[in-house]
């Protein structure tokens, strides 16, 4: 068997963003209720049956204090430094990834994943990053750079290091 | 029913009980003959998982579903709503019946009153607040988030104040049925979009098929 060295194989990642825009007067109602959390569960999904993957494979949620639009800039330049090139179109992400190498043998791969973000309150978000097909690999590499980047343990972790105490406390103690 | 099966019935039977044959559940249900056939193929697979006879444990609906033993209030609860005969296993019967409520053909309303049931833990005819926490609590966990008591707190309150109109701490029938068209997104893990390729998924074999061709 030859390896063809030379040859690039191309992995697709195309990654949509659905964000819920507020229509409505009152945003208390874009908030997700109980039960909106409560049916995210993986244990409430029977698709277990017709796949052969652990649903963690394809589903992955994590919460972060961050805001939506800060989130799905984050993700771009997140996916941007894992070496994918990114290519917007209709409010859609495309993201491509080339790379040197043995060629796959599954040929041309393609990973799509969308990236929704769900309000509970103003200061609290919960991102879920589902994989609809292609490498769960690069699909759960991804949601770990990015669940450690902009999680909530991130922003908690943040406010114990000391140098960020003293410089509230110098704030505080300014009034 | 009809009698050119009557002894296929019968041999499935003795090593599936409560089978029912595929035209019987076809007419039964929103599936096909063909449907109900590959769901047979499922449940064979599942069925014999652990212990070979014919029928799903709860720890083989569990391996089928999350791939390892998952002890928790949902996969529990799910598991019993399967149940129906309260046997403590499932046959392919209640396997096809309960699946049917997935379909994305059947009425919703068949729809809401299994989830009303999955969310009632307790079986009083009311989703209490305390289960509804319970529900959250797990949820968060399973996901790794951790939220303080009062955000917790905030959340069933805006839960309850939208959906228990009456204001009692508990969530009825009807109330639950309001909330269901208000808000329709909560309906969404109630339908399976896999039960309509699934003679793909599980193409059967089965001497079954030569009836099918003649009935169709």
């Amino acid at each position: 068997m030859v390896l063809n060295f030379n040859r690039v194989t191309k992995t697709e990642l195309h990654l949509v963003f659905l964000k819920h825009d507020g229509i409505q007067d009152n945003p208390a109602i874009n908030q997700m209720n109980a039960f909106q959390l409560i049916g995210m569960s993986s244990c409430l999904d029977l698709s277990g049956f017709f796949e052969k993957e652990d649903v963690s494979e394809r589903k992955t949620r994590f919460a972060s204090n961050y805001p939506p639009t800060y989130l799905f800039e984050k993700i771009e330049s997140n996916v941007i430094n894992m070496g994918f090139q990114v290519q917007k179109n209709n409010g859609k992400l495309k993201v491509i990834q080339e790379r040197k190498g043995p060629t796959n043998p599954r040929g041309h791969g393609s990973l799509l994943i969308s990236a929704e973000v769900f309000e509970i309150n103003e200061s609290l978000y919960v991102v879920e990053l589902k994989r609809s097909c292609g490498d769960c690999s690069l699909y759960r590499q991804l949601c770990a750079t990015l669940s450690d980047d902009l999680g909530i343990c991130k922003s908690q972790q943040l406010l114990k290091n000391d140098s960020i105490r003293q410089e509230l406390y110098r704030f505080n103690s300014s009034f | 029913m009809g009698c050119f099966h009557s002894t296929a019935t019968a041999r499935a039977r003795r090593r599936y009980p409560g089978y029912d044959h595929p035209m019987q559940l076809a007419s039964q249900t929103a599936f096909s003959v063909s449907e109900v056939e590959a769901l047979f193929e499922l449940f064979k697979t599942i069925s014999g998982s652990v212990v070979d006879d014919g029928l799903i444990s709860k720890e083989e609906f569990q391996l089928a579903l999350f791939k390892s033993k998952m002890d928790n209030i949902f996969a529990n609860r799910i598991f019993d709503l399967f149940d129906v005969k309260k046997r403590g296993v499932i046959d392919f019967a209640d396997f096809v019946q309960a699946l049917n409520v997935f379909h994305p053909s059947v009425p919703m309303e068949e729809k809401i009153d299994f989830s009303f049931k999955l969310y009632d833990m307790d079986n009083t005819g009311f989703i209490e607040r305390k289960e509804v926490k319970q529900m959250l609590i797990a949820l968060l966990s399973e996901s790794g988030m951790r939220l303080s008591d009062e955000t917790i707190e905030s959340i069933l309150d805006k839960t309850f104040s939208d959906a228990d109109v009456n204001q009692d701490g508990k969530i009825d029938r009807a109330e639950w049925e309001n909330f269901v068209s208000r808000n329709p997104s909560l309906m969404k893990i109630m339908t399976l979009p896999y039960l309509k390729d699934i003679t793909t998924t599980f193409p059967s074999f089965v001497f079954n098929s030569k009836v099918d061709d003649i009935v169709t």
